[in-house]
Protein backbone atom coordinates (compact mmCIF):
# COMPACT_ATOMS: atom_id res chain seq x y z
CA UNK A 1 0.00 0.00 0.00
CA UNK A 2 3.17 2.20 0.68
CA UNK A 3 4.50 1.59 -2.32
CA UNK A 4 1.68 2.34 -4.59
CA UNK A 5 1.52 5.55 -2.53
CA UNK A 6 4.60 6.36 -3.24
CA UNK A 7 3.65 5.47 -7.05
CA UNK A 8 1.03 7.89 -6.67
CA UNK A 9 2.62 10.73 -5.42
CA UNK A 10 5.01 10.73 -7.71
CA UNK A 11 1.94 10.55 -10.64
CA UNK A 12 0.71 13.99 -8.72
CA UNK A 13 3.50 15.08 -8.46
CA UNK A 14 4.17 15.67 -11.90
CA UNK A 15 0.77 16.06 -12.90
CA UNK A 16 0.07 18.47 -10.53
CA UNK A 17 3.51 20.84 -9.92
CA UNK A 18 4.33 20.88 -13.46
CA UNK A 19 1.09 20.72 -15.22
CA UNK A 20 0.68 24.45 -16.09
CA UNK A 21 3.95 23.84 -19.06
CA UNK A 22 2.94 20.37 -19.22
CA UNK A 23 -0.64 21.83 -20.70
CA UNK A 24 0.36 23.93 -22.28
CA UNK A 25 3.35 22.21 -24.31
CA UNK A 26 0.59 19.91 -24.84
CA UNK A 27 -2.18 22.40 -26.23
CA UNK A 28 0.17 24.22 -28.33
CA UNK A 29 1.46 20.43 -30.35
CA UNK A 30 -2.08 19.49 -30.37
CA UNK A 31 -2.69 22.67 -32.34
CA UNK A 32 0.23 22.54 -33.98
CA UNK A 33 -0.69 19.44 -36.22
CA UNK A 34 -3.30 21.75 -38.12
CA UNK A 35 -1.46 24.90 -38.14
CA UNK A 36 -0.62 24.75 -42.01
CA UNK A 37 -4.66 24.62 -42.40
CA UNK A 38 -4.77 26.97 -40.02
CA UNK A 39 -2.71 29.04 -42.44
CA UNK A 40 -4.91 27.99 -45.30
CA UNK A 41 -7.64 29.38 -44.00
CA UNK A 42 -6.76 32.46 -43.06
CA UNK A 43 -4.63 33.27 -46.34
CA UNK A 44 -6.30 33.07 -49.54
CA UNK A 45 -3.22 33.32 -51.33
CA UNK A 46 -2.63 29.60 -50.06
CA UNK A 47 -5.50 27.73 -51.80
CA UNK A 48 -6.32 26.52 -55.14
CA UNK A 49 -8.63 24.17 -56.72
CA UNK A 50 -8.16 20.33 -56.28
CA UNK A 51 -6.54 18.18 -59.45
CA UNK A 52 -6.57 14.86 -59.93
CA UNK A 53 -3.88 13.17 -58.79
CA UNK A 54 -0.94 12.71 -61.31
CA UNK A 55 -1.51 16.04 -62.59
CA UNK A 56 1.31 17.65 -63.84
CA UNK A 57 3.32 20.18 -61.49
CA UNK A 58 4.24 23.66 -63.21
CA UNK A 59 8.12 23.40 -61.84
CA UNK A 60 9.25 25.55 -64.49
CA UNK A 61 5.93 27.87 -64.60
CA UNK A 62 6.11 28.40 -61.23
CA UNK A 63 10.19 29.63 -61.29
CA UNK A 64 9.52 31.76 -63.91
CA UNK A 65 6.06 33.66 -62.04
CA UNK A 66 8.78 33.68 -59.14
CA UNK A 67 11.37 35.55 -60.91
CA UNK A 68 9.05 37.94 -62.98
CA UNK A 69 6.73 38.31 -59.41
CA UNK A 70 9.80 39.18 -57.53
CA UNK A 71 12.68 40.14 -59.76
CA UNK A 72 15.23 41.01 -56.77
CA UNK A 73 14.29 38.00 -54.72
CA UNK A 74 16.39 34.93 -54.47
CA UNK A 75 14.34 31.92 -54.76
CA UNK A 76 15.94 29.02 -52.32
CA UNK A 77 12.85 26.34 -52.80
CA UNK A 78 9.40 25.32 -54.00
CA UNK A 79 7.51 23.00 -52.38
CA UNK A 80 3.76 21.55 -52.81
CA UNK A 81 1.42 21.35 -49.56
CA UNK A 82 0.44 18.96 -47.83
CA UNK A 83 -2.98 18.26 -49.54
CA UNK A 84 -3.70 19.30 -53.09
CA UNK A 85 -5.94 21.87 -52.34
CA UNK A 86 -2.85 23.76 -51.32
CA UNK A 87 -0.55 25.93 -53.54
CA UNK A 88 2.83 25.35 -54.12
CA UNK A 89 5.23 27.72 -51.64
CA UNK A 90 8.00 29.25 -53.00
CA UNK A 91 10.94 30.62 -50.33
CA UNK A 92 12.47 33.70 -51.57
CA UNK A 93 14.78 35.98 -49.54
CA UNK A 94 14.55 39.33 -50.25
CA UNK A 95 16.78 42.21 -51.05
CA UNK A 96 16.66 43.38 -47.47
CA UNK A 97 17.50 39.94 -46.10
CA UNK A 98 14.20 39.23 -45.06
CA UNK A 99 12.19 35.27 -46.32
CA UNK A 100 9.20 35.63 -48.07
CA UNK A 101 6.22 33.14 -48.65
CA UNK A 102 5.18 32.95 -52.82
CA UNK A 103 2.31 31.45 -53.33
CA UNK A 104 1.89 29.79 -56.64
CA UNK A 105 -1.24 27.58 -58.59
CA UNK A 106 1.16 24.30 -59.35
CA UNK A 107 -0.70 23.31 -61.76
CA UNK A 108 -0.48 26.30 -63.67
CA UNK A 109 2.66 28.48 -62.33
CA UNK A 110 0.52 31.63 -62.08
CA UNK A 111 1.45 33.47 -58.96
CA UNK A 112 -0.73 33.74 -56.05
CA UNK A 113 0.73 36.41 -53.60
CA UNK A 114 2.93 36.93 -51.28
CA UNK A 115 2.68 36.86 -47.25
CA UNK A 116 6.05 36.75 -44.79
CA UNK A 117 7.94 34.42 -43.29
CA UNK A 118 6.32 34.21 -39.97
CA UNK A 119 3.09 32.14 -40.06
CA UNK A 120 0.77 30.76 -37.59
CA UNK A 121 2.52 27.48 -38.53
CA UNK A 122 6.33 29.50 -37.90
CA UNK A 123 4.51 30.81 -34.29
CA UNK A 124 2.81 27.78 -32.85
CA UNK A 125 6.32 25.73 -34.03
CA UNK A 126 8.72 28.23 -32.30
CA UNK A 127 6.15 27.65 -29.63
CA UNK A 128 5.67 24.13 -29.03
CA UNK A 129 9.43 23.25 -30.16
CA UNK A 130 11.32 26.03 -27.66
CA UNK A 131 8.83 28.38 -26.36
CA UNK A 132 10.16 30.84 -28.70
CA UNK A 133 13.52 30.87 -26.23
CA UNK A 134 16.88 30.04 -28.29
CA UNK A 135 17.12 26.40 -29.42
CA UNK A 136 19.77 25.32 -26.88
CA UNK A 137 17.01 26.70 -23.98
CA UNK A 138 14.20 25.66 -25.00
CA UNK A 139 14.16 22.54 -27.16
CA UNK A 140 15.78 20.84 -23.63
CA UNK A 141 12.81 21.85 -21.50
CA UNK A 142 10.36 20.89 -23.60
CA UNK A 143 12.15 17.27 -24.20
CA UNK A 144 12.58 17.26 -20.83
CA UNK A 145 8.91 16.92 -20.32
CA UNK A 146 8.75 13.73 -22.84
CA UNK A 147 10.37 11.76 -19.57
CA UNK A 148 8.17 12.97 -17.45
CA UNK A 149 5.14 11.84 -20.10
CA UNK A 150 6.17 8.89 -19.72
CA UNK A 151 6.70 8.36 -15.97
CA UNK A 152 3.01 9.69 -15.04
CA UNK A 153 1.97 6.81 -17.67
CA UNK A 154 3.75 4.08 -15.95
CA UNK A 155 2.90 5.40 -12.32
CA UNK A 156 -0.70 5.79 -13.30
CA UNK A 157 -0.78 2.43 -14.45
CA UNK A 158 1.19 0.62 -11.39
CA UNK A 159 -1.80 2.92 -9.39
CA UNK A 160 -4.83 2.02 -11.81
CA UNK A 161 -5.32 -1.53 -10.54
CA UNK A 162 -6.11 -3.98 -13.39
CA UNK A 163 -6.31 -1.05 -16.07
CA UNK A 164 -6.94 -3.66 -18.92
CA UNK A 165 -10.55 -3.86 -17.52
CA UNK A 166 -11.38 -0.10 -18.12
CA UNK A 167 -10.76 0.40 -21.51
CA UNK A 168 -14.89 0.15 -21.76
CA UNK A 169 -15.27 1.22 -18.31
CA UNK A 170 -18.26 4.17 -18.87
CA UNK A 171 -17.64 7.56 -17.28
CA UNK A 172 -20.24 8.03 -14.39
CA UNK A 173 -21.68 11.08 -15.43
CA UNK A 174 -24.39 10.78 -12.66
CA UNK A 175 -21.87 11.17 -9.53
CA UNK A 176 -20.11 14.12 -8.73
CA UNK A 177 -17.69 16.23 -10.41
CA UNK A 178 -14.90 14.89 -9.05
CA UNK A 179 -16.06 11.10 -9.83
CA UNK A 180 -16.84 11.58 -13.79
CA UNK A 181 -13.58 13.14 -14.11
CA UNK A 182 -11.96 11.23 -12.56
CA UNK A 183 -13.34 8.01 -14.60
CA UNK A 184 -12.59 10.31 -17.78
CA UNK A 185 -9.19 10.77 -16.77
CA UNK A 186 -8.65 7.20 -16.41
CA UNK A 187 -10.38 6.12 -19.84
CA UNK A 188 -8.67 8.70 -21.55
CA UNK A 189 -5.59 7.78 -20.39
CA UNK A 190 -5.92 4.40 -21.25
CA UNK A 191 -7.11 4.92 -24.81
CA UNK A 192 -4.19 7.72 -25.44
CA UNK A 193 -1.16 5.56 -24.03
CA UNK A 194 -0.08 4.16 -26.96
CA UNK A 195 0.11 8.05 -28.65
CA UNK A 196 1.95 9.27 -25.17
CA UNK A 197 4.46 6.46 -26.22
CA UNK A 198 5.04 7.29 -29.31
CA UNK A 199 4.84 11.36 -28.97
CA UNK A 200 7.69 10.84 -25.65
CA UNK A 201 9.72 8.75 -27.85
CA UNK A 202 10.37 11.14 -30.21
CA UNK A 203 10.49 13.99 -27.97
CA UNK A 204 13.64 12.08 -26.69
CA UNK A 205 14.83 11.49 -29.84
CA UNK A 206 14.65 15.18 -30.58
CA UNK A 207 16.72 15.95 -27.12
CA UNK A 208 19.19 13.36 -28.24
CA UNK A 209 19.29 14.73 -31.93
CA UNK A 210 19.16 18.39 -31.58
CA UNK A 211 21.15 18.85 -27.58
CA UNK A 212 22.90 16.05 -27.10
CA UNK A 213 24.97 15.66 -30.68
CA UNK A 214 22.98 12.73 -31.60
CA UNK A 215 22.27 13.98 -35.15
CA UNK A 216 22.37 11.61 -37.91
CA UNK A 217 25.30 12.31 -40.50
CA UNK A 218 23.92 14.36 -43.57
CA UNK A 219 23.96 12.50 -46.77
CA UNK A 220 26.97 13.99 -48.67
CA UNK A 221 25.63 15.94 -52.19
CA UNK A 222 28.00 14.86 -55.00
CA UNK A 223 29.60 17.53 -57.03
CA UNK A 224 28.54 19.84 -59.83
CA UNK A 225 30.92 19.18 -62.87
CA UNK A 226 31.39 22.96 -64.19
CA UNK A 227 31.61 25.47 -61.47
CA UNK A 228 29.30 28.99 -62.23
CA UNK A 229 29.86 32.21 -61.06
CA UNK A 230 26.53 32.62 -59.93
CA UNK A 231 24.31 30.18 -57.37
CA UNK A 232 22.16 29.49 -60.75
CA UNK A 233 23.76 29.51 -64.46
CA UNK A 234 23.34 32.96 -66.32
CA UNK A 235 20.23 32.99 -68.48
CA UNK A 236 19.01 29.70 -66.20
CA UNK A 237 15.06 29.62 -66.63
CA UNK A 238 11.66 27.75 -66.09
CA UNK A 239 12.29 26.09 -68.88
CA UNK A 240 16.15 24.76 -67.58
CA UNK A 241 14.08 24.02 -64.36
CA UNK A 242 11.34 22.08 -65.99
CA UNK A 243 13.94 20.19 -68.26
CA UNK A 244 15.98 19.07 -64.49
CA UNK A 245 12.57 18.30 -63.28
CA UNK A 246 11.60 15.70 -65.86
CA UNK A 247 15.56 14.82 -65.87
CA UNK A 248 15.16 13.87 -61.99
CA UNK A 249 11.60 11.99 -62.51
CA UNK A 250 13.04 9.72 -65.25
CA UNK A 251 16.27 8.91 -63.19
CA UNK A 252 14.29 7.88 -60.02
CA UNK A 253 10.67 6.69 -61.64
CA UNK A 254 8.91 5.98 -58.49
CA UNK A 255 9.93 9.35 -56.66
CA UNK A 256 6.56 11.42 -56.62
CA UNK A 257 7.98 14.79 -56.72
CA UNK A 258 7.43 17.30 -53.52
CA UNK A 259 10.19 19.90 -53.06
CA UNK A 260 13.21 21.74 -55.33
CA UNK A 261 15.52 22.78 -53.97
CA UNK A 262 17.79 25.83 -55.77
CA UNK A 263 21.49 25.82 -55.28
CA UNK A 264 22.42 28.36 -52.16
CA UNK A 265 26.61 28.50 -53.77
CA UNK A 266 27.75 27.97 -57.48
CA UNK A 267 28.66 24.45 -56.59
CA UNK A 268 25.83 23.29 -55.64
CA UNK A 269 23.21 21.38 -57.57
CA UNK A 270 19.48 21.52 -57.75
CA UNK A 271 17.84 19.12 -55.61
CA UNK A 272 14.90 17.55 -56.31
CA UNK A 273 12.77 15.57 -53.18
CA UNK A 274 10.01 13.37 -52.68
CA UNK A 275 8.08 10.61 -51.46
CA UNK A 276 9.36 7.18 -52.71
CA UNK A 277 9.42 3.57 -51.93
CA UNK A 278 10.80 3.74 -48.15
CA UNK A 279 8.06 4.63 -45.73
CA UNK A 280 7.93 7.01 -42.80
CA UNK A 281 10.56 9.61 -44.43
CA UNK A 282 11.02 13.20 -45.27
CA UNK A 283 10.36 14.34 -48.87
CA UNK A 284 14.13 15.06 -48.89
CA UNK A 285 15.36 11.43 -48.04
CA UNK A 286 14.76 10.46 -51.07
CA UNK A 287 16.81 13.29 -53.44
CA UNK A 288 18.29 13.42 -57.40
CA UNK A 289 20.49 15.96 -57.84
CA UNK A 290 20.80 17.73 -61.01
CA UNK A 291 23.92 19.99 -62.19
CA UNK A 292 21.65 23.27 -63.15
CA UNK A 293 24.96 23.89 -65.75
CA UNK A 294 24.19 20.45 -67.93
CA UNK A 295 21.05 19.73 -66.31
CA UNK A 296 22.55 16.05 -66.02
CA UNK A 297 21.75 13.71 -63.07
CA UNK A 298 24.96 13.86 -60.88
CA UNK A 299 23.42 11.44 -57.75
CA UNK A 300 20.74 9.97 -56.74
CA UNK A 301 19.68 8.82 -52.81
CA UNK A 302 17.24 6.61 -52.04
CA UNK A 303 15.38 6.32 -48.30
CA UNK A 304 15.45 2.71 -48.16
CA UNK A 305 19.32 2.90 -48.65
CA UNK A 306 19.94 5.17 -45.61
CA UNK A 307 21.52 3.80 -42.54
CA UNK A 308 19.91 2.91 -39.41
CA UNK A 309 20.70 6.24 -37.51
CA UNK A 310 19.73 8.10 -40.94
CA UNK A 311 16.47 6.26 -40.90
CA UNK A 312 15.69 6.75 -37.49
CA UNK A 313 16.23 10.67 -37.97
CA UNK A 314 13.53 10.64 -40.68
CA UNK A 315 10.90 8.74 -38.65
CA UNK A 316 10.88 11.11 -36.20
CA UNK A 317 9.42 13.95 -37.73
CA UNK A 318 5.90 12.06 -39.63
CA UNK A 319 5.45 10.30 -36.28
CA UNK A 320 5.27 13.55 -34.16
CA UNK A 321 3.67 15.68 -36.61
CA UNK A 322 0.99 12.54 -37.87
CA UNK A 323 1.96 13.89 -41.12
CA UNK A 324 2.66 10.05 -42.70
CA UNK A 325 -0.55 9.57 -43.68
CA UNK A 326 -2.42 12.80 -44.82
CA UNK A 327 -5.33 14.56 -43.09
CA UNK A 328 -6.44 11.33 -41.58
CA UNK A 329 -3.45 10.81 -39.31
CA UNK A 330 -3.16 14.24 -38.65
CA UNK A 331 -7.35 13.74 -37.88
CA UNK A 332 -6.43 10.70 -35.54
CA UNK A 333 -2.93 12.64 -33.80
CA UNK A 334 -5.15 16.17 -33.31
CA UNK A 335 -8.09 14.03 -31.62
CA UNK A 336 -5.08 12.25 -29.46
CA UNK A 337 -3.65 15.50 -29.02
CA UNK A 338 -6.53 16.97 -27.25
CA UNK A 339 -7.24 13.32 -25.51
CA UNK A 340 -3.39 14.25 -23.90
CA UNK A 341 -4.17 17.64 -23.00
CA UNK A 342 -7.68 16.53 -21.00
CA UNK A 343 -5.80 14.96 -19.20
CA UNK A 344 -3.71 17.26 -17.98
CA UNK A 345 -6.30 19.29 -17.09
CA UNK A 346 -8.80 16.78 -15.84
CA UNK A 347 -5.78 15.89 -13.56
CA UNK A 348 -5.60 19.26 -12.06
CA UNK A 349 -9.51 19.25 -11.58
CA UNK A 350 -9.26 15.78 -9.67
CA UNK A 351 -6.63 17.10 -7.55
CA UNK A 352 -8.70 20.25 -6.75
CA UNK A 353 -11.61 18.57 -5.79
CA UNK A 354 -10.45 15.83 -3.39
CA UNK A 355 -8.06 18.53 -1.46
CA UNK A 356 -11.32 20.61 -1.53
CA UNK A 357 -13.15 17.81 -0.31
CA UNK A 358 -10.79 16.21 1.90
CA UNK A 359 -8.03 18.70 3.12
CA UNK A 360 -4.87 18.87 3.12
CA UNK A 361 -2.99 15.18 2.44
CA UNK A 362 -6.40 13.91 0.85
CA UNK A 363 -4.80 13.74 -2.26
CA UNK A 364 -2.35 11.00 -1.37
CA UNK A 365 -3.97 9.64 1.20
CA UNK A 366 -7.74 8.68 -0.58
CA UNK A 367 -6.63 8.32 -4.18
CA UNK A 368 -5.57 4.98 -3.92
CA UNK A 369 -9.69 3.80 -4.00
CA UNK A 370 -11.07 5.65 -6.66
CA UNK A 371 -8.18 4.42 -8.75
CA UNK A 372 -9.42 0.86 -8.33
CA UNK A 373 -13.42 1.79 -9.27
CA UNK B 1 -16.15 23.39 -11.86
CA UNK B 2 -16.00 25.92 -8.69
CA UNK B 3 -13.39 28.71 -8.25
CA UNK B 4 -12.15 26.95 -5.29
CA UNK B 5 -11.09 23.58 -7.59
CA UNK B 6 -8.32 25.43 -9.43
CA UNK B 7 -7.38 28.01 -6.43
CA UNK B 8 -6.62 24.79 -4.33
CA UNK B 9 -4.69 23.02 -7.25
CA UNK B 10 -3.18 26.51 -7.86
CA UNK B 11 -1.79 26.51 -4.11
CA UNK B 12 -0.82 22.83 -4.80
CA UNK B 13 1.51 23.51 -7.83
CA UNK B 14 3.75 24.99 -4.58
CA UNK B 15 6.73 26.74 -5.70
CA UNK B 16 6.86 25.11 -9.15
CA UNK B 17 4.68 27.00 -10.60
CA UNK B 18 6.53 29.92 -10.95
CA UNK B 19 9.23 28.76 -13.03
CA UNK B 20 6.77 27.55 -15.68
CA UNK B 21 4.82 31.00 -15.37
CA UNK B 22 8.25 32.55 -15.93
CA UNK B 23 8.97 30.64 -19.05
CA UNK B 24 4.98 31.88 -20.03
CA UNK B 25 5.77 35.36 -19.30
CA UNK B 26 9.46 35.07 -21.51
CA UNK B 27 7.23 33.86 -24.51
CA UNK B 28 4.19 36.16 -24.60
CA UNK B 29 6.90 38.98 -24.64
CA UNK B 30 8.40 37.78 -27.42
CA UNK B 31 5.28 36.76 -28.99
CA UNK B 32 4.77 40.20 -30.51
CA UNK B 33 8.24 39.82 -32.35
CA UNK B 34 8.00 35.92 -33.17
CA UNK B 35 4.05 36.24 -33.92
CA UNK B 36 2.07 35.46 -36.76
CA UNK B 37 1.20 38.51 -38.50
CA UNK B 38 3.91 40.95 -38.36
CA UNK B 39 3.42 44.16 -39.74
CA UNK B 40 5.91 43.43 -42.12
CA UNK B 41 6.31 45.21 -45.86
CA UNK B 42 7.05 43.05 -48.62
CA UNK B 43 9.39 44.01 -51.12
CA UNK B 44 8.10 43.37 -54.56
CA UNK B 45 11.59 44.53 -55.63
CA UNK B 46 13.51 47.11 -57.53
CA UNK B 47 13.58 48.38 -61.03
CA UNK B 48 15.27 50.53 -63.01
CA UNK B 49 15.19 52.55 -66.40
CA UNK B 50 17.43 54.47 -67.60
CA UNK B 51 18.88 56.49 -63.79
CA UNK B 52 16.06 55.92 -62.52
CA UNK B 53 15.34 53.50 -59.22
CA UNK B 54 12.10 52.86 -57.93
CA UNK B 55 11.67 49.65 -55.29
CA UNK B 56 7.72 48.64 -54.69
CA UNK B 57 6.69 47.66 -51.47
CA UNK B 58 3.13 46.34 -49.93
CA UNK B 59 1.89 45.93 -46.63
CA UNK B 60 -1.07 43.84 -45.86
CA UNK B 61 -3.59 41.25 -47.99
CA UNK B 62 -4.60 42.39 -51.38
CA UNK B 63 -8.34 41.20 -50.63
CA UNK B 64 -10.67 42.35 -53.40
CA UNK B 65 -12.31 46.05 -52.34
CA UNK B 66 -10.22 46.65 -49.88
CA UNK B 67 -7.34 49.43 -49.50
CA UNK B 68 -3.43 48.24 -49.67
CA UNK B 69 -0.80 50.18 -48.37
CA UNK B 70 2.04 50.79 -50.75
CA UNK B 71 5.73 52.11 -50.13
CA UNK B 72 7.67 53.34 -52.59
CA UNK B 73 11.43 54.46 -52.53
CA UNK B 74 13.25 56.39 -55.48
CA UNK B 75 16.54 57.76 -56.01
CA UNK B 76 16.86 61.45 -56.28
CA UNK B 77 16.45 61.28 -59.88
CA UNK B 78 12.88 60.39 -59.75
CA UNK B 79 11.93 63.32 -57.52
CA UNK B 80 9.08 64.35 -59.87
CA UNK B 81 5.21 63.85 -60.03
CA UNK B 82 4.11 59.98 -60.58
CA UNK B 83 0.98 58.06 -61.48
CA UNK B 84 0.36 55.13 -59.24
CA UNK B 85 -2.20 52.53 -60.03
CA UNK B 86 -3.42 48.99 -61.35
CA UNK B 87 -2.90 48.21 -64.47
CA UNK B 88 -6.20 48.33 -66.60
CA UNK B 89 -8.01 50.37 -63.58
CA UNK B 90 -7.75 53.73 -64.92
CA UNK B 91 -10.31 55.23 -62.36
CA UNK B 92 -7.53 54.13 -58.93
CA UNK B 93 -5.08 56.04 -60.37
CA UNK B 94 -3.68 58.91 -57.94
CA UNK B 95 -0.88 61.34 -58.38
CA UNK B 96 1.63 62.14 -56.02
CA UNK B 97 5.31 63.93 -55.68
CA UNK B 98 8.08 62.10 -54.51
CA UNK B 99 8.85 63.60 -51.41
CA UNK B 100 12.77 65.77 -52.29
CA UNK B 101 14.02 64.46 -49.00
CA UNK B 102 13.58 61.04 -48.21
CA UNK B 103 12.36 60.30 -51.97
CA UNK B 104 9.91 57.61 -50.15
CA UNK B 105 6.34 57.98 -50.42
CA UNK B 106 3.12 56.01 -49.20
CA UNK B 107 -0.16 55.07 -51.17
CA UNK B 108 -3.34 53.67 -50.38
CA UNK B 109 -4.75 52.12 -53.41
CA UNK B 110 -8.33 49.92 -53.61
CA UNK B 111 -7.71 46.64 -54.84
CA UNK B 112 -9.95 45.51 -57.72
CA UNK B 113 -11.50 42.50 -58.47
CA UNK B 114 -9.68 41.43 -61.12
CA UNK B 115 -6.64 40.11 -61.78
CA UNK B 116 -3.73 38.80 -62.24
CA UNK B 117 -2.89 42.17 -59.86
CA UNK B 118 0.06 44.45 -61.83
CA UNK B 119 0.81 47.75 -60.56
CA UNK B 120 2.24 50.12 -62.55
CA UNK B 121 3.85 53.44 -61.90
CA UNK B 122 4.16 56.00 -64.64
CA UNK B 123 5.74 59.14 -64.67
CA UNK B 124 6.62 62.01 -67.13
CA UNK B 125 10.26 62.60 -67.40
CA UNK B 126 11.59 66.62 -67.60
CA UNK B 127 12.03 66.08 -71.19
CA UNK B 128 8.31 64.94 -71.54
CA UNK B 129 9.13 61.11 -72.23
CA UNK B 130 6.68 58.79 -70.03
CA UNK B 131 8.21 56.06 -68.08
CA UNK B 132 6.31 53.17 -66.86
CA UNK B 133 7.39 50.71 -64.27
CA UNK B 134 5.59 47.19 -63.92
CA UNK B 135 5.07 45.14 -60.64
CA UNK B 136 3.51 41.69 -60.86
CA UNK B 137 1.42 41.46 -57.58
CA UNK B 138 -0.40 37.79 -58.11
CA UNK B 139 -4.39 37.59 -58.07
CA UNK B 140 -6.98 39.30 -55.20
CA UNK B 141 -7.80 37.26 -53.12
CA UNK B 142 -11.77 37.40 -52.32
CA UNK B 143 -12.17 37.52 -48.78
Amino acid sequence: MRKKRLWFDVHSWVGLKLSILMSFILITGTLAVFSNELDWAFNSEMRVASQAKGTPIAWGAMYDSAVEAFPDGRLTAIMLGPDPWFAAQGVAQGPDGQLHRLWFNPYTGAYQGATGWLSIQRFLRSTHRHLMMPNAIGIPIVCAFSFLLIASMVTGLVVYKKFWRGFFRKPRFDQPVRTWTGDLHRLGALWSAWFLVLIALSGIWYLAEKSLGGAAPRVEEPPTTIEREGVLPAGFTGADLQKAANMAMEAYPSLDLKVVLLPRRPTANLTFGGQADAILVRPTANTVWVDPATLNVTGIQRGETLTAHQRLSELADPLHFGTWGGIVTKIIWFLFGVLLSGLSVTGIIIYGKRIARGGPGAASANDAAPLTA
Amino acid sequence: MTKGTFATAWKGMGLWKWPAITMLVIWAGLVPFLGPVPPTWQNHGTQTDDNITLTLETRGRMRAGHSIDLRLTANANADREIFVGFEGEPNEVSALTLNGQELQTRVDLSVPDNGPLTITVRMVTDEGRERVFRWHLGIPQPL
